[in-house]
């Protein structure tokens, strides 16, 4: 539902101008006559000092920085002027009930979904200080300019402060904005200026959600059933309770889950102290017997030729044309394949942690760094049986958030441990916590099939995927031509352990293969890989489809297949790769490509130079051509497109986690290596804006290509051929 | 029994009994350092890089016990006196190299340590060197940040050597 947002300005105590978000109230609904406020947005102080106030969730992705710059564009700000605030997420906003609210950070939406609320608010806040220098001067408000925090009088070269009109500013109306800046007239956006918070995590001072404390509270780590269904046989906790520092030890029930975005909690014991290390040392007393669950026996690697079983079962068909049979009785070749990736851990490098204030076991007050304060806050009211509206959430920078913040099950657990302790209660996970008890990228495997005429031109293409998470098959959609199509997914019932989001989700996977199995298909009719995409990108689609995306993609096709074409060939170029020449690098050495769209807003391609050496893998470049729209900072893009090859490239090199007899394997970096300095390849990189669109999200979009780009290089190099993403 | 830990400059004494707990906790819980930041607990991330003297250690896996007696120099110490960032902490700034940020004490931290031992090094020698883990990948950045920053303290050496060599000019003159 989207009612029309707009402004409203106050005056705040020390004569700044204060700018917040409201949404009408519904009619005949909400009985608050005035409308409810959502959140402040701007604040400019009598000194002249401007807050900008984000509800999006820092994570390293940059978009406090690249929020503020928008604003900052509009405004006519001093960018030096300019901090940026984070919200606590409460009662008071008006959109606090819906599920999933603005406040919650991923799918890389946040630039696009952010873009027109923050140009409107910084607009709105310099047409209002235009109006208060023109009054205050006496003239009228053409003649008046805004530049680099001041308004300027044309006619004599007299310039006001923004700090000194924010007190006039906040008792006029405020209008209704409309038109805003040119992208010609940008001295803000588009500039590659450095993040915001980067002084403070230089020197050592930015706080994370790990390093926060609140008055009177005490410590906590938990030690889990090691499998979901599991439970505590017997334990012992005399020696744990005799270490020093240790206050209590307590059980914690197992809580509820569902599939698909609430991952409960395992429970098991949870230890109370008076200090981190007085928790870590006294978990280690702990005597335990865990009672097995129904995942006991699980073994990641006989899972696969369970997944076997289900080829060919579509629970869910996301796509369907023609009619796939018959494309395959008319091709001259029938190709076919299949693909697996293993499960994949977070590993985000500040383990989770949560400090709860659940005393009284009815108002809960959290601080922590999280991707999704409204959607946690949603399911602890739920799991804790209290209103949303006695909840709050304080944010704090993440230390990584890549999909695993975006679940509250540590939150969970530490309102439990609150509420039994009767104290605020500062929960820390070890990185073994953060290892073993994940929500982790699923286990999938595809298959692939492929009808081609003589002249190579794809007659049918069809996907059958079965996947331990429900998000699958959706990701094809329409790229290449062909004539019938059908693509479909199963979601293993049986999967031991919880899945979740995982940078790029379904789209890595998913592309993952299919670019391999062009890949392989352009192989088998002989023809070069990229001229093969190139050829099959211009061949048509029909026009009946059974999907569940929007009709609107069928015309969204074009524009994509520019985009795609563009950015291949300026990767290959980078690469020194033309159409029909040769991929071949030298002895054991090779280029592949991959492209990608992401959501059909960001696209990528990319271009791997990988050489093998003694049977190790070595990418020694890797040659990216991205559009994502308008580019707001292209410091911060890169930034993310560099970040997003590193992720894409630790499980190609490195794998995941392996189950076995019901447990996660790995525990720590030890055994679960991730890319460091000596893996990290020559990135080259150049933006485009081809289609000339609005700013589109880039936290994700780059991690897509890298593994099925490092597999067709080898390919080409080596004449070795990886299926599995896990390819060292 | 008394353990006292020289830290950035200021002396600290540890409460009987704790000898045990890594030096880690000490700097985060007890004294409110929490620059230095926990990531595995096994010495393996970096995150945790602290200076022994001069020397990088992984302050997870050392005691108090260990490193009594000792000087120990944590993020929050690199400045200098008058509160100008080390050139590690420059070049970072200069390159934007941070992301979500959480490793980079530890990588300042090696980096700094390393550039006293390898003033000028190569690629290959910061592939060796750099072990610490940067999960948001700015390895690229780092790089060059290394290479900026090794740049910079070669001059600030050069420069000190100049301010000396008029002295010797001077000396040699009047022996001729």
């Amino acid at each position: 539902m989207n009612r029309r947002q707009f402004l409203k300005a106050s005056a705040t105590a020390s004569g700044g101008l204060l700018l917040s978000a409201h949404l009408p109230a519904l009619a005949g609904v909400n009985a608050q006559g005035d409308a409810s406020q959502i959140n402040d947005v701007i604040e400019i102080a009598s000194d002249g000092n401007i807050s900008v106030y984000v509800v999006k969730q820092e994570m390293g992705h940059g978009i406090a920085t690249g929020l503020a710059m928008i604003v900052a564009e509009e405004l006519d700000a001093n960018w030096s002027d300019v901090q940026v605030k984070f919200q606590t997420f409460d009662s008071n906003f008006k959109d606090f009930q819906d599920e999933f609210g603005r406040f919650d950070t991923g799918g890389s939406n946040s630039v696009d979904t952010e873009w027109n609320n923050m140009r409107t608010a910084g607009a709105t806040a310099k047409a209002m200080l235009v109006k208060a220098a023109a009054k205050s001067w006496g003239i009228s408000e053409s003649d008046c300019r805004a530049k680099a925090g001041k308004i300027v009088n044309q006619n004599t070269n007299e310039e006001l402060g923004y700090g000194k009109l924010a007190a006039i500013a906040a008792t006029l109306q405020v209008p209704e904005v409309t038109t805003y800046k040119a992208t010609k007239d940008y001295s803000i956006v588009g500039e590659p200026l450095p993040a915001l918070k980067n002084r403070k995590v230089v020197e050592g001072t930015l706080e994370y959600g790990i390093d926060a404390t609140v008055q009177g509270m005490i410590h906590a780590m938990v030690v889990r059933p090691p499998h979901w269904g599991g439970s505590i046989a017997n334990f012992d906790a005399s020696a744990a309770r005799n270490v020093k520092g240790v206050i209590d030890v307590i059980t914690l029930p197992e809580m509820p889950r569902d599939w698909v975005l609430d991952r409960g909690t395992r429970g098991g014991i949870a230890i109370l102290g008076k200090s981190t290390w007085a928790c870590m040392k006294a978990r280690k007393e702990l005597e335990v017997q865990w009672q097995d669950g129904p995942h006991a026996r699980a073994n990641s690697n006989e899972l696969y030729a369970e997944y076997d079983k289900f080829k060919g079962e579509r629970a869910w068909t996301s796509f369907e044309a023609g009619d796939v049979e018959q494309g395959y009785a008319q091709a001259d070749k029938v190709i076919e394949r299949s693909y697996t990736s293993p499960y994949i851990a977070h590993a985000l490098m500040e383990p989770l942690n949560a400090i709860a204030d659940f005393v009284d076991g009815k108002h809960l007050h959290i601080y922590a760094g999280t991707q999704s304060p409204g959607h946690s806050a949603h399911n602890l009211a739920k799991a804790l049986k209290i209103e949303k509206k006695d909840i709050t959430i304080t944010p704090y920078h993440m230390g990584g958030g890549y999909g695993r913040r975006y679940f509250c099950d540590f939150m969970l657990e530490a309102a439990l441990i609150s509420q039994a302790a009767k104290l605020p209660v500062k929960l820390t996970w070890t990185r073994e916590d953060e290892i073993q008890v994940g929500a982790y990228h699923p286990m999938r495997k595809d298959f692939m099939k492929c009808g081609v005429d003589k002249e190579g031109n794809i007659e049918a293409f069809e996907l059958s995927a079965v996947s331990a998470h429900e998000w699958a098959g959706g990701e094809m959609s329409l790229d290449y031509g062909y004539k019938n199509i059908k693509l479909g997914s199963k979601r293993f019932e049986n999967s031991p352990v919880v899945c979740g989001s995982w940078r790029a989700v379904v789209a890595h996977i998913e592309i993952f293969m299919r670019e391999v199995f062009i890949d392989e298909v352009a192989n088998e009719v002989g023809q070069d890989p990229l001229a093969y995409r190139l050829r099959q990108l211009q061949r048509p689609v029909p026009d009946t489809h059974t999907h569940y995306h929007k009709p609107e993609l069928l015309k969204e096709l074009a524009m994509r297949r520019r985009i795609y074409t563009k950015l291949m060939k300026e990767a290959a170029a980078m690469a020194g790769w033309t159409p029909d020449g040769s991929n071949k690098r030298g002895k054991n050495r090779g280029l592949g490509v991959a492209f990608t769209t992401y959501h059909a807003k960001s696209f990528a391609a990319q271009v791997a130079d990988v050489e093998v050496i003694d049977g190790q893998i070595k990418v020694h470049n890797i040659y990216c051509a991205a559009d994502c729209g308008l580019v707001i900072n292209p410091n911060l893009v890169e930034a993310q497109i560099e970040s997003s090859i590193l992720w894409g490239l630790t499980p190609v090199l490195y794998g995941g986690v392996d189950i076995v007899n019901g447990n996660i394997k790995q525990s720590n970096f030890h055994d679960m290596p991730l890319a460091r300095m000596k893996d990290c390849p020559n990135m080259q990189i150049k933006l485009f804006n081809e289609e000339d669109r609005m700013p589109c999200g880039v936290g994700e979009f780059a991690v897509v290509p890298v593994a099925p780009a490092i597999s067709n290089a080898i390919y080409a190099g080596t004449g070795v051929r990886h299926r599995h993403l896990h390819m060292a | 029994m008394k353990t006292t830990i020289e830290i950035n400059g200021e002396y600290v004494s540890v409460t009987a009994g704790d000898e045990d707990m890594p030096l880690l906790w000490l700097l985060r819980d007890e004294l409110g350092l929490t620059g230095t930041k926990f990531g595995c607990g096994i010495g393996v991330c970096g995150a945790c890089t602290v200076h022994l003297d001069d020397n990088p250690v992984r302050a997870c896996s050392m005691t108090v016990k260990q490193a009594a007696g000792s000087k120990i120099t944590t993020i929050e110490g690199l400045k200098d006196k008058e509160g100008n960032l080390h050139p590690v902490q420059e070049a970072w700034m200069q390159v934007d190299v941070p992301q979500c940020g959480y490793c980079q004490a530890g990588q300042i931290m090696t980096t700094v340590a390393m550039l006293k031992q390898i003033p000028n090094p190569t690629d290959e020698q910061i592939d060796q060197q750099m072990m610490n883990i940067c999960r948001c990948g700015t390895y690229q950045r780092i790089r060059k940040a290394i290479h900026i920053a090794a740049d910079t303290l070669a001059k600030n050496t050069v420069s000190e050597v100049q301010e000396a060599a008029p002295l010797y000019i001077n000396a040699a003159e009047e022996i001729a």
